[in-house]
């Protein structure tokens, strides 16, 4: 009658004369079972395995702890699942790889079989296994093996079967074929096609190294073990570090820094990784020389020495193997712009690197086709590195800060003018500042030379040797005054913005564009003191002047208005912002059309604004524009996306749309996490918007989850000042109350108000938030008299500061109302049930 | 139709004309239980959030009690019940799982079954999915259907579900067996 009632019920057939056999026969049998076609054994044998887990998941499984890396080709000749086991083809870090035919296949097909060697303490479910197996089964793409099947070995170790590929690793495949440096070039552009499919996939490869990046015979590339080293680490929240002892699994001579020093790994590790690669491919020899497999060396070697730049490293043999004469030839093809693009992608700090790997690919196919690439070199890098070797660490950071700004400053301006002259007076900047940079030498050694000594003399060098040319000091104050400004130091920014704008007005004219432009940097400079009305008045002065020397709409007028929108915000004029970052989203729009990127910002600022006012509908709509202009632009993760998510997220979480609030949260976390790593204080912020999400939701010990991934990070990445330590507390205890641990929820909720009491001022709102929270846990644990105090004290400041409307009043007066009920003080608790707003229906 | 309100002596009476093979008195059972059930369940999802998890098991439980009485019972007494208790909280736990859907803002209805359903333990359990899982298993086989709600549903142990269905223990478990390992597969291919 039913085809898929007469196919379950052959199914079913195949199963129980399976399960007759002995366990390790199954497999075989079902292989066998020739009369079943083959999408029926397949399904059984889907069946098998997950009836084995079953049975097995709630005992220890038997043979886990088993030893490691003794591996040596014993399965060869044997059968796993419908495999015949043929060669032992190398074994790693990760376990063992066979070659392995299919046994019921007349044509034999080949297959690597992957065993997966589980950590000596790692308790690796099976049901996770499965999991991101699947995740690994959906990535195609025609440069990634694919994988092909899973399943569990008699002895209870999981394992993958792969696609073979017959060729060798990258790197002695061009070797061998002499290929030039442009052939090369040309393999290596489809590996980073593949490894930007799989992040847009939200896969990252972890372990990307020659002997996972194959040539097959054909001439196609092909990645192996895509997501492997994800899989078989634990890295569940709160795992170790993948550095621990030998359950380490990467390569050291490829691991980027990160990876060695056990911090979050996101997509830019695996742009480290092939920066290396790549490295090795021009250059003839790996970027690092480590010397011993001890982890200090590997240490010292990718943490502590510079990378030289490949064309320094040839040798004649490197060479001719690249169908060069000599080594003086090769180093001539690399010098430029070769080196600049393999060491972007290998700079230490993951933010100076490529910012994907899609612009490490495009950067290559700009080299190939004879366009300028937009690698640097790292001459700011260069001299940090050395900086940085003679100073300590604090002192490394803020002149990482420092040159960063320096040198993207400068780079907007050389891309601002494009008229020769202006690109001479671009070089004589550069060079002042190199040589300022350059002239810096410690005193005495082990004394820090901090970074704002560095300033101050190029600011008084400023005077002196460049006097006579105005246009030149011009852009050193700006750069200068921009420098301050990050280092937190306005008063000397303020001065050095202000004598930038004399030098215009003395070079361009007050009646100007330019001068228009240096009022707008001194606006935002005092906006950022904190001073509002005096940076909106200098706005206001710059948008008049702006108005008086054209009414055409620039970019210029376009910042103006958005600064203004954002002057509004900051003073609590939520309606005057969104009115005026329309404005300059109208500016922008007429400049650049609706499609644009630069729109989207603009949209967000607006929405922001909505938000304010409580319209979460109107900026929920806006944000799913917003969203689909940046889109449209980065179909994968992407930092910009991921800013709309979570503002998306917000929205919806607002307007009580649970389930598409929930969808969008979990989106911004997998991209943030993957972009920029748990430790990211934007990754930090969504964890902790959702671990309040969840905490209305009654997910009391997911919020709880996510507010400790935020505590872990207390201390240096994130001191007790920072606002979300004492709010993550607060969640934290509210969950632990919830979750019937009253110990450790009290104590979270007094630590929370002891550093909100800490860190701010006495009168602010927070604290009698945190008050009142302590003041519900005190009624739970029946301290009612305390309860009674902490409360009283909050209804006071919540009435000064918001009103008997406010929400944040009613819910203190509701925990009163708890509070008296509980006493058993039925009058008090009456009473103030009187002064809270009628129920709604 | 609502079913009446039933006394504690019609639905023995009905046990009892079921025991002695009558078929219509079964199917007079069935709407008499699933309208218990249903106002059982109601009651459990209003008492709490929108996100309480149901326990079949207690419900089905609880359900006995107040249809039948306080009087312990023997198992050959209750199997009747049971097994009309078993088909019926399918449904209850459908018919929920539907309104749930189409009221957007309710939360998620929770499932906690005796057995796991392997892999979706820690999730929310798609009833709609399962259900429709378990109708493609009695198009094949109506007996592998009952294992399962028995199992699930009201959680029988596997010689009690023997018993009910007057089969051997041992094709009860290799029922079981074929059938958890297949609703896993369906219900991961569903849910990816």
């Amino acid at each position: 009658m039913n085809d898929a009632a007469e196919r379950l019920r052959r199914v079913r057939a195949l199963f129980d004369a399976a399960m007759d056999a002995p366990p390790e026969e199954r497999a075989a049998f079902v292989a066998a079972a020739s009369r079943f076609d083959e999408t029926v054994r397949r399904e059984v044998r889907d069946l098998l395995t997950l009836s084995v887990e079953m049975d097995s998941v709630h005992e220890p499984r038997v043979g886990s702890t088993r030893t490691r890396g003794g591996d040596t080709g014993q399965l060869v000749g044997q059968r796993l699942g419908p495999y015949t086991v043929i060669a032992l083809v190398g074994t790693g870090g990760m376990g063992a790889v066979y070659e392995a035919a299919r046994a019921d296949d007349q044509f034999q097909k080949r297959v690597a079989i992957k065993l997966v060697q589980t950590g000596r303490d790692s308790d690796l479910t099976l049901a996770r296994f499965r999991r991101e197996r699947q995740i690994l089964a959906n990535l195609e793409h025609r440069n990634i093996a694919t994988l092909l099947d899973g399943g569990v070995a008699p002895d209870g170790r999981p394992f993958l079967v792969m696609e073979y590929v017959e060729g060798e690793p990258i790197t002695s495949y061009c070797n061998r074929h002499s290929l030039a440096l442009r052939e090369r070039l040309a393999l290596f552009r489809q590996v980073c096609g593949a490894v930007q499919h799989a992040h847009k996939n939200l896969v990252v490869h972890r372990d990307l190294k020659p002997g996972n990046i194959f040539v097959a015979t054909d001439g196609t590339v092909k990645l192996l073990d895509f997501g492997i080293a994800k899989l078989v680490s634990d890295d569940e929240p709160g795992a170790e570090p993948l550095t621990r002892g030998e359950g380490r699994t990467f390569t050291p001579e490829y691991a980027s820094p990160e990876q060695i020093t056990g911090a979050a790994l996101t997509t830019a590790s695996d742009v480290y990784s092939l920066g290396a690669v790549l490295y090795e491919l021009l250059a003839g020899r790996r970027p690092h020389v480590v010397t011993s497999s001890a982890l200090v060396d590997i240490e010292r070697a990718v943490l502590e020495s510079p990378v030289l730049p490949p064309s320094a490293v040839v040798t004649d043999n490197g060479a001719r193997e690249r169908g060069e004469r000599g080594a003086a030839q090769l180093s001539r093809q690399l010098r430029g712009e070769l080196d600049n693009i393999a060491l972007m992608a290998l700079r230490r700090e993951p933010e100076r690197r490529y910012a994907s790997v899609e612009a490490l690919g495009d950067d290559l196919q700009r080299f190939l086709s004879g366009r300028p690439v937009r690698a640097q070199r790292d001459w700011a890098g260069y001299r940090l590195q050395k900086f940085a070797q003679r100073n300590t660490a604090a002192v490394a950071a803020s002149a990482l800060l420092l040159l960063a700004l320096v040198g993207g400053v400068v780079a907007t301006t050389v891309e601002a003018r494009r008229a020769r002259t202006e690109q001479a007076k671009s070089e004589r900047v550069n060079e002042f500042l190199r040589d300022i940079l350059a002239s810096v030498r410690p005193v005495t050694a082990g004394r820090d030379v901090p970074v704002s000594e560095l300033l101050d003399s190029a600011a008084r060098r400023v005077h002196t040797e460049l006097a006579g040319q105005p246009d030149v000091q011009l852009q050193l104050e700006t750069v200068i005054g921009q420098s301050y400004k990050a280092l937190g130091r306005y008063t000397e920014a303020e001065a050095h913005f202000r004598s930038a704008l004399d030098l215009r007005r003395l070079v361009d004219g007050e009646r100007s564009m330019s001068f228009v432009v240096g009022l707008n940097e001194l606006g935002e400079l005092v906006m950022e003191k904190g001073e509002f009305d005096r940076a909106d008045s200098i706005y206001i002065q710059a948008l008049a002047l702006h108005q008086s020397l054209t009414t055409r709409p620039d970019t210029v007028l376009a910042a103006l208005f958005g600064n203004r929108g954002s002057v509004a915000h900051n003073r609590g004029q939520n309606a005057e912002a969104e009115r005026l970052h329309r404005q300059a989203l109208a500016v922008k729009r007429s400049l650049f059309g609706d499609n644009d990127e630069r729109i989207g910002f603009s949209l967000l600022n607006v929405s922001v604004a909505l938000g304010e006012q409580g319209k979460w509908a109107a900026a929920e709509s806006l944000n799913r524009a917003t969203l689909s202009i940046f889109r449209a632009k980065h179909p994968g993760p992407n930092v910009d996306v991921a800013r709309v998510l979570n503002a998306l997220a917000t929205a919806l979480d607002l307007q009580g749309k649970n389930p598409a609030a929930d969808s969008a949260y979990h989106e911004t976390l997998a991209m943030r996490r993957l972009l920029l790593g748990e430790d990211h204080p934007d990754y930090t912020f969504t964890a902790f918007n959702y671990s309040f999400f969840a905490f209305d939701q009654g997910r009391y010990a997911e919020a709880a989850d996510y507010a400790r991934k935020i505590l872990v990070l207390r201390g240096a990445k994130l001191p007790d000042s920072h606002p979300s330590v004492a709010a993550a507390l607060q969640t934290l205890g509210r969950c632990l109350d919830k979750l019937g641990d009253t110990d450790g929820g009290g104590k979270a909720i007094e630590e929370s108000l002891a550093l909100r009491r800490k860190y701010l001022k006495s009168d602010n709102w927070l604290i009698a938030s945190s008050e009142s929270m302590l003041g519900e846990h005190r009624t739970l644990t029946k301290d009612f008299p305390g309860a009674e105090r902490l409360l009283q004290h909050a209804e006071e400041q919540l009435m000064k500061t918001f009103g008997a409307e406010s929400q944040r009043t009613v819910a203190n007066r509701r925990r009163i109302v708890q509070l008296y009920e509980a006493w058993g003080r039925p009058e008090k608790a009456a009473e103030w049930r009187s002064v809270l707003p009628k129920a709604k229906p | 139709m609502p079913a009446d309100h039933a006394s504690p002596h019609t639905v023995t009476r009905l046990l009892h004309d079921a025991r002695e093979g009558n078929a219509a008195a079964f199917e007079r059972l069935l709407p008499i239980v699933y309208a218990e059930l249903h106002g059982i369940a109601e009651r459990h999802m209003h008492r709490e959030r929108a996100d309480h998890t149901l326990q079949p098991t207690a419900l089905v439980h609880e359900a006995f009690l107040r249809l039948v009485g306080g009087t312990p019972a023997e198992f050959s007494d209750r199997k009747h019940f049971l097994r009309a208790a078993s088909q019926v909280m399918r449904r209850v736990l459908v018919d929920h799982a539907r309104a749930r859907n189409s009221d957007k803002r309710g939360g998620a209805l929770r499932v906690t079954l005796d057995e796991q359903v392997a892999g979706h333990d820690e999730r929310t359990l798609d009833m709609l999915v399962l259900d429709d899982a378990l109708t493609r298993l009695a198009a094949a086989e109506p007996r592998w259907a009952q294992v399962v709600e028995l199992r699930f549903f009201t959680g029988l142990e596997v010689h009690e579900v023997a018993e009910v269905l007057e089969i051997s223990a041992a094709t009860v478990k290799r029922d079981w067996q074929f059938a958890k390992a297949w609703l896993s597969r369906e219900l991961g291919a569903a849910s990816p």
